[in-house]
């Protein structure tokens, strides 16, 4: 009997953060917050799952930052250091809670039981090294891991420079390839976005299929006969999933999203900002200011409640809560299928349901549990399948020829988010850099000096650096902005000191050598991906 | 000790001396270690290192938390980088971007040439002009539309601009008239393709047979599943709502139009 096909897509990604000069980064944290929150229960996820054989499909973009970060020893260092302070915390915890509150006391008790078990999975299970935990569930065939391009850049914007979008995707490959052994098939475009003609790009790489938004389907250049609920092939070859309105709308709408629910735990209380400063100022930012432990008591109670006036949260009762959402979100996905089935005429629909991975888990505290329980539901099911794209790539027999239309995920689906009155400058040196990287791969094309050979290959960090979207997507939300600001302009400086290095041929090899301490992304990075034109 | 290692292992180095390395450091180095075996080997003989050493939490302050007085005495921060760059290079550009739909995005460069001529005394008026050359191989005079405006290049370096038609090829371009009503073109842009915002009107579909290998073309059927589309103003990719808190509240207002 045909059953519907649900996929679902996390994407993670970070950008690449790392300041080995500091032993302690505010921005760094990102990371750290993301490993215990997100990706280490992600793993957990899995680990239960295998334990109880319960079969689990899940298709998940790592992109090549992240993994530049999750395999950095400094990182990995920095990360063990972090989560044994946040051990060391919990222990005081559980003894001040004693005194305090049942609830609170039993929560801390849960924490600290969570944080030496991460610290089991990051130290003992995985080497320091998670990337080896999604290598495992993607060859014993739960993942389809997948990449983006080399830094998340912003394709379409980069459309009259096709060495630009080469080298994001030649690098995208290559760090794939080195951190997990085989090359990717699939790739998620940073932020969904596309434009006609970027299929070829892909299609060069031998990428296999990407994602777009649900406009990217309606408005292509012939209609998409069953909407976004079948993949599509490019003229180029490459297959092509929309995504779903309807899932991402059932699980994150503010009005009917599963995330708001009152029982669930609530962000934005943490004992960095409730207790006392001088009992928790070891466990902050070194600088004093205060930030996030990860150790939260109180739930959501209702979007009315002042932060002050929460109730206090009891994981077991948002357990409860998260497998109730994963029951009702099966059971509005067989109620879509079904009805999909019937206008289909029995073809099977697949419909796409993408996430930021970070959602779940570091913002729903309970989504990598409501994954769970949907993973184990879902097998159960006689009206829907779970697959990954992957296996919707090797068993599709007939696709519609279609050429998405430019679009993207971010807000109104187009390229605004990327380019507005707080971030419009950006371009005028992103493109020069290419100008300027693309002339002087040209010019030193036979080089053989390895110092010149190592400027011209730090310039290719310092552009791809320059060039993820995060900066420009961080200014236009006014969250973090000097950080996004001044890493936009340090790339810019550092690139054009090295070509003026090279340009007047003093060579500075102290400055090189930190800038490639500092930046110390893609180890292979090389020029001459810049004569791709 | 094990950062001058760390920074010695980014160099591309022979098997030999990797070794060389290893037995110096007394790693034990077998004869059957490839080189991605030792540089492991050397590698968590760093890590081993890092974590010996006795913790000196340096105090850091980033660019989003306020600086604060660190009492510590052992605070080494590094020396302030200067970052200011370039607001011009000096070279003559046009580029055009597009924003969504309806919004297309110039900047211009310009080199000092250029500057000084636009300032020069025979010049009446400076335009930008956006020629609309959908599906066609342009040649300075066939475009379907052409719109102008009047800018004053040297202020301002780039402007957002309203477009009529979503889908259109349009071409950018910077020249003057003359002060005997003549208009000379300057500059010219790339060709800027604007996102389209309705579905096709082609009468076709294609498919294609993987298992056969065959292409199959036939009339459009439409599309089987209705489709509610949402406008320009709602919030789309609701994920962002969740990456911070004043997402989604984007809006037109920074799209004046009217330059910077």
């Amino acid at each position: 009997m045909p059953r519907g096909q649900i996929m679902l897509v996390l994407h993670a990604h970070l950008p690449y953060v790392h300041h080995p000069e500091y032993t302690f980064f505010l921005e760094e944290q990102w990371l750290f917050e993301a490993i215990t929150e997100t990706y280490i229960p992600i793993l957990r996820m899995f680990r239960n799952l295998e334990k109880d054989k319960v079969p689990a499909k899940l298709t998940m973009s790592i992109t090549p930052p992240l993994m530049e970060m999750l395999a950095n020893t400094d990182l990995q260092y920095k990360y063990e250091k972090r989560l044994e302070k946040l051990i060391e915390l919990s222990k005081k915890e559980v003894q001040r809670t004693e005194r305090e509150n049942p609830t609170k006391h039993k929560m801390a008790q849960y924490y600290l039981s969570e944080f030496e078990d991460t610290l089991y999975i990051f130290k003992d299970v995985y080497q320091r090294n998670i990337l080896n935990g999604f290598k495992e569930y993607m060859s014993k065939g739960y993942i389809d891991i997948i990449t983006c391009n080399a830094t998340h850049g912003y394709l379409p914007f980069m459309e009259q420079y096709p060495q630009a979008i080469r080298a994001q995707l030649e690098q995208a490959v290559k760090t794939y390839e080195r951190h997990m052994g085989v090359k990717p098939r699939g790739i998620w475009l940073a932020e969904c976005a596309y434009f006609p003609g970027l299929d070829k790009y892909l299609a060069e790489y031998s990428l296999e299929y990407f994602f777009v938004d649900s406009h990217g389907l309606w408005y292509a250049d012939e209609r998409p006969k069953y909407g976004v609920y079948r993949p599509v092939i490019t003229p180029n070859n490459v297959f092509a999933f929309a995504r779903d309105p309807e899932s991402s709308e059932q699980v994150w709408s503010a009005q009917i999203g599963y995330p708001g629910d009152s029982r669930y735990r609530e962000f934005y209380r943490d004992i960095g900002f409730d207790r006392e400063y001088d009992y928790i100022r070891p466990y902050i930012d070194p600088s004093g200011v205060r930030t996030n432990t990860g150790i939260k008591y109180h739930k959501i109670t209702s979007k009315e409640t002042p932060l002050d006036g929460k109730d206090f949260y009891d994981v077991d009762d948002a357990n409860g809560v998260a497998h109730e959402h994963a029951r009702d979100f099966l059971r509005k996905k067989e109620s879509q299928v079904e009805y999909l089935l019937n206008i289909f005429e029995g073809l099977e629909p697949i419909v796409v349901a993408p996430f930021d991975a970070e959602l779940f888990g570091h913002w729903w505290y309970e989504g990598p549990l409501f994954l769970e329980y949907f993973m184990r539901e879902a097998a159960n099911s006689q009206k829907l399948r779970v697959v990954r794209a992957c296996d919707v790539a090797d068993w599709i027999e007939k696709v519609q020829i279609l050429t998405p239309a430019a679009s993207s995920w971010g807000a109104n689906g187009y390229n605004e988010v990327w380019l507005n009155g707080t971030n419009d400058w950006i371009y005028l040196h992103l493109h020069e850099m290419v100008e300027r990287m693309t002339d002087m791969a040209k010019r030193y094309v036979e080089e053989k000096d390895p110092l010149k050979v190592r400027v011209l290959n730090q310039m290719v960090r310092e552009l791809l650096l320059a060039q993820s979207s995060d900066w420009a997507f961080i200014m236009t939300t006014r969250t973090s902005v000097d950080y996004a600001v001044n890493r936009t302009k340090t790339h810019i400086k550092r690139f054009l000191d090295l070509y003026d290095m090279l340009n007047s041929g003093n060579i500075d090899v102290g400055e090189l050598q930190r800038l490639e301490y500092v930046d110390d992304i893609f180890p292979d990075a090389d020029y001459k991906m810049y004569l791709k034109i | 000790m094990w950062k001058e290692l760390q920074e010695w292992l980014k160099q591309d180095l022979t098997i030999q001396e990797l070794k060389a390395k290893a037995k110096e450091l007394g790693l034990s180095v077998r004869k059957q270690m490839t080189k991605a075996d030792v540089r492991r080997l050397l590698e968590r003989y760093i890590e081993r290192a890092k974590l010996s050493e006795p913790e000196s939490v340096e105090s850091i302050s980033s660019a989003t938390s306020q600086m604060q007085e660190s009492t510590d005495q052992s605070q080494q921060l590094p020396p302030k980088e200067d970052i200011t760059i370039p607001d011009s290079y000096k070279k003559d550009k046009l580029v055009a971007m597009p924003i969504n739909p309806q919004w297309m995005y110039f900047y211009w460069d310009l080199s000092d040439a250029n500057a000084s001529l636009i300032k020069s005394s025979n010049i009446s008026k400076v335009v930008l002009r956006v020629y609309d050359i959908t599906y066609i191989e342009f040649n300075g005079t066939n475009a379907h539309r052409t719109f102008e405006i009047g800018i004053d290049v040297l202020g301002i370096r780039n402007y957002y601009l309203n477009v009529p038609v979503p889908g259109a090829h349009y071409l950018g371009e910077i020249g003057y008239y003359d002060v005997d009503g003549r208009y000379i073109p300057l500059l010219r842009s790339n060709l800027c393709m604007m996102p389209t915002s309705s579905p096709s009107q082609s009468t076709r579909e294609r498919w294609l047979d993987l298992r056969k290998h065959r292409r199959i073309v036939m009339p459009a059927s439409g599309m089987l599943t209705p489709v509610i589309e949402r406008v320009a103003g709602s919030v789309q990719g609701l994920e962002s709502l969740f990456r911070t808190s004043n997402a989604g509240s984007f809006s037109f207002a920074r799209l004046s139009g009217k330059g910077m």
